[in-house]
């Protein structure tokens, strides 16, 4: 709990009642007190019966951020050095797609450089919420609101709602749950069901055409990669095995852990014909390992490449094979080292690749 | 993680029992292997057929990584008896 909090309310030109379009190229300003839709979040802060405070508002022309965001937002994180704020308020900016993007690159850096909760409220259309989705930040959290500015009021109140929840310290739940936009940040959390109970009870509401929630939300792919080109010349051609199943030397030497690695690691099959049994086995934790256990081949196709290679199919095999985590990886991490390795691949001057994923 | 690969143009032939999901998450080259915990091989067969299944599925890859896609395919072959289980 707190006694008191500092909070520091952001507006646009617009909002702030400095002007419009013709004020839009205003840099960062500070207005002691109540701007704006000011007055009604103070109010709606009060509700709660806490001891919180708008001790300022800063308000910047849409332009201005939009067309140098860099320096504004420096300039932004600058006045509110001072200001102290315990949490900062921004917006609701509606449909207003350059506002909406104020929003969230103050929000962002502000929460990220000076470690304090952010909120802000938008239409879902709006793209600012495109970069809240990209940025996955635990500090910034964005609400709901309708395209026009007819739903100030609701807004106002949902978030300062949520705001002492943020500055109590309460843990923080799921967005469907909280009624923040999700942002697909996943974490632990505690069911009241186990996970056959969930799993039925769902697939029960899909037979009966019943409203339900995915656990785990499947993303779009729209940061497609086109096709690489093709291998022209195999028989030349340095090919390296990347796998996911979670294939070690016997000890594990590197601990990889059951599920949710964060690192990858590539160990040496330089003298090997084959993948014996007992030598090597799977740290997955996502699916029955039993059979790889029993020939690692089915994981990591040593023997057959070794083969080929001798029999001349492809020029030759690369001297380690990659390990990668396949089990519960964060997307981010993912990505992160996907690129570790392709730029790995790339040094070693690998032209192709048979990625084996359990 | 494939994906990352082919971003920096390297081919990859990406073996799974889960093309689908592969296909999903942005892979463009996807060899469909005979199950999710043995994508390479086939337990209950014989040594000898069960290396006929994996010299199957590599040579496939190797088709893969020498075929110019615009999109993503799968690559798909009979594995002889086995070939009920797919």
């Amino acid at each position: 709990m707190f006694a008191e909090a500092r909070v520091v309310y952001f507006l646009n030109q617009f909002f702030a009642g400095v002007g419009g379009e013709e004020k839009a190229n205003i840099g960062p300003h500070i207005k002691e007190g109540l701007v704006g839709p000011g007055p009604s979040l103070q109010k709606a802060f009060e509700n709660y019966g806490k001891n919180i405070n708008i001790v300022a508002t800063v308000y910047c022309g849409d332009n201005y951020i939009g067309e140098q965001t860099e320096k504004a937002v420096a300039e932004v994180v600058e006045l509110l050095a001072d200001l102290k704020p315990d949490l900062v308020v921004l917006g609701p900016a509606f449909g207003s797609g350059r506002y909406g993007y104020a929003c969230m690159e103050l929000g962002n850096a502000i929460s990220k450089q000076m470690d304090t909760f952010c909120l802000t409220a938008m239409y879902s259309e709006n793209p600012g919420i495109e970069l809240y989705k990209k940025y996955q930040n635990e500090k910034l959290f964005c609400f709901p609101t309708t395209d026009k500015a007819t739903g100030m009021a609701r807004a106002l109140e949902e978030m300062a709602a949520f705001g002492v929840k943020l500055l109590s310290g309460e843990p923080i739940g799921p967005a469907e749950l909280e009624g923040y936009v999700g942002r697909n940040i996943r974490g632990p959390w505690i069911a009241e069901k186990n996970g056959a109970e969930r799993s039925i009870d769902m697939l029960l509401a899909r037979i009966h055409g019943s409203p339900f929630l995915t656990e785990i939300a499947l993303k779009d792919d729209d940061d497609a990669v086109a096709p690489a080109p093709a291998v022209k010349d195999i028989t030349t051609a340095q090919i390296a095995l990347v796998t996911t199943s979670g294939m070690v030397p016997k000890g594990n030497p590197d601990k990889f852990r059951l599920s949710d690695n964060s690192f990858w690691r590539q160990y040496s099959i330089k003298q090997l014909d084959t993948l014996v049994a007992g030598e090597w086995f799977s740290t997955h934790g996502r699916y029955n390992t039993f059979f790889v256990d029993k020939n690692p081949n089915f994981a990591v196709p040593l023997d057959v490449a070794r083969q080929f290679e001798q029999e001349g199919r492809f020029g030759r095999l690369t001297d380690d094979y990659y390990i990668v985590p396949g089990a519960s990886s964060q997307m981010v991490n993912a990505i992160r080292m996907g690129a570790e390795v392709a730029a790995d691949l790339k040094e070693r001057g690998v032209n192709a690749v048979i990625f084996t994923s359990t | 993680m494939a994906k990352e690969i082919e971003r920096v143009g390297i081919p990859v032939a990406l073996i799974t029992a889960l093309e689908l999901l592969a296909l999903h998450h942005g892979a463009n080259r996807v060899v469909k292997g005979v199950a999710i915990p043995h994508p390479c091989g086939e337990p209950e067969a014989s040594a000898e057929d069960d290396l006929k299944v994996r010299r199957t599925i590599i040579d496939l890859a190797l088709e893969a990584l020498q075929t110019e896609i615009v999109e993503p395919k799968v690559f798909a072959r009979d594995f002889g008896v086995y070939t009920a289980k797919l």
